[in-house]
């Protein structure tokens, strides 16, 4: 028997329209991971909970007095080594110098205070501002992450699929802010989740409940008298670096023009 | 276009078919075993992953009030002196588990100068609002706590120390 080429063709472009239909078909009428992935329990459906909540966190620079109580608490509530030097939050203490030259330092995130680090000589103004991450509204880590471990949940906070996560250090680099670290013991992506493990639970996060002055707050923008929402009505407010169009959702107050 | 002796099931084009069909059968199969049960549940990700973090549990407890209970005196202090509002668990660290375990799970008791002056030794970065000495220069020696109450850290002979 032989096909023609013009028979082979028309033959060749049938088959594969059929393929593409049966391909839609079966994945229609059977979902990715329905009856042959192990199954766990079902997950408690948390779109109903997403829509009640829309966290903030908002920094008040001028309050920050580089204690690092902040960065100890959150270590401690999640298990990032003490002595590791990557850390989920971090105070940076900025001085710009009479000559005009700005130093920024953060001693081990600045964990262990700034004691050793006092800022001397000619200066025009010298402050400490808290870093954590943003959780962007649009967040450059979790387009850049190539199997899916990295994700933003419907009340707006970035988490990583300990899982999933393969380690290979892509949302590391995206991050405009350098809030992302490789887990020293778990070789994983790790990152501040607001604690999301706490205000889930109706609980603040540690940095902010350890906070002796109030620099860090947080609340709910959809609760009726949230706090928050209160100040960033009331009080001009910032974002760090709003030109890379990330949408950060933690906002200053107070924020020099040299913080970056 | 092919032979008249062939059957239908022996024709090229449906060997092509059965090729094709099972093709679709392996992908199918095979992308169901990899993808975890609750992929896709809310988006792009495992949804049960939510519920991972989500139960994950706490080191530090929900707040002062919590130590209250208990601790009425320490309380009363702190609640009268310069530290009220300061949370308990700033300066005694994780204490969720505590409550449960009291005799077992001791929170820490911060000893020595260098914690104090975390917040309260002179730095040109410093709020003002925050009561600032020179660690160094200011009664060298002895901890903070000989003469300082820390829950109610009044000026010595003006009632802070108890």
């Amino acid at each position: 028997m032989r096909l023609s080429r013009r028979d082979f063709l028309v033959k060749g472009v049938q088959l594969a329209a059929g393929g593409l239909v049966a391909t839609t078909v079966v994945g229609k009428v059977w979902p990715a991971g329905t009856t042959l992935a192990q199954g766990k329990e079902a997950p408690r459906d948390w779109t109903r909970v997403w829509e009640e909540h829309e966290w903030a966190f908002v920094v008040d620079t001028r309050r920050c007095i580089g204690c690092g109580r902040c960065v100890v608490a959150c270590k401690k509530e999640n298990g990032v080594p003490l002595e590791a030097e990557v850390t989920r939050t971090w105070v940076e203490q900025y001085a710009v110098m009479a000559d005009g030259r700005t130093e920024v330092i953060s001693p081990h995130g600045g964990q262990d205070g700034f004691a050793e680090t006092k800022v001397t000589g000619e200066m025009s103004k010298a402050f400490f501002v808290p870093k954590l991450c943003n959780q962007c509204e649009k967040p450059p880590c979790v387009k850049v992450c190539p199997v899916a471990a990295t994700y933003q949940t419907g009340d707006g906070v970035v988490l990583v699929d300990r899982e999933r996560c393969i380690g290979c250090r892509y949302c590391i680099q995206a991050c405009p802010y350098g809030a992302r670290f490789l887990h020293p013991e778990l070789h994983v992506a790790d990152k501040c989740t607001w604690c999301y493990h706490r205000i889930t639970k109706g609980l603040l996060p540690a940095c902010v409940q350890t906070c002796p002055t109030g620099a860090r707050q947080f609340g709910d923008l959809k609760a009726p008298d949230s706090a928050v929402k209160k100040i960033l009505e009331e009080q001009p407010s910032n974002v760090l670096k709003p030109a890379m169009g990330t949408e950060p959702q933690v906002y200053y107050l107070a924020l020099d023009r040299v913080v970056i | 276009m092919s032979g008249p002796h062939l059957k239908f099931y022996h024709q090229p084009w449906f060997r092509a078919f059965l090729l094709v069909v099972a093709i679709v059968i392996v992908f199918f199969v095979a992308r169901d075993l990899a993808t975890p049960a609750s992929f896709g549940q809310y988006g792009y990700y495992r949804g049960q992953n939510v519920n991972d973090w989500a139960t994950r549990e706490v080191a530090f407890s929900g707040g002062s009030t919590t130590c209250q209970a208990c601790h009425q005196d320490k309380h009363e202090a702190w609640a009268a002196g310069p530290h009220a509002g300061i949370n308990c668990e700033s300066c005694h660290g994780p204490a969720a588990a505590h409550p449960a375990n009291p005799g077992q799970v001791r929170p820490e008791v911060p000893a020595g100068r260098e914690f104090c002056a975390l917040c309260h030794d002179i730095n040109v970065a410093r709020a003002k609002a925050v009561q600032q000495v020179d660690v160094a220069q200011h009664n060298p020696g002895p901890d903070c706590t000989t003469c300082h109450n820390p829950h109610r850290p009044l000026p010595v002979g003006m009632g802070g120390k108890q």
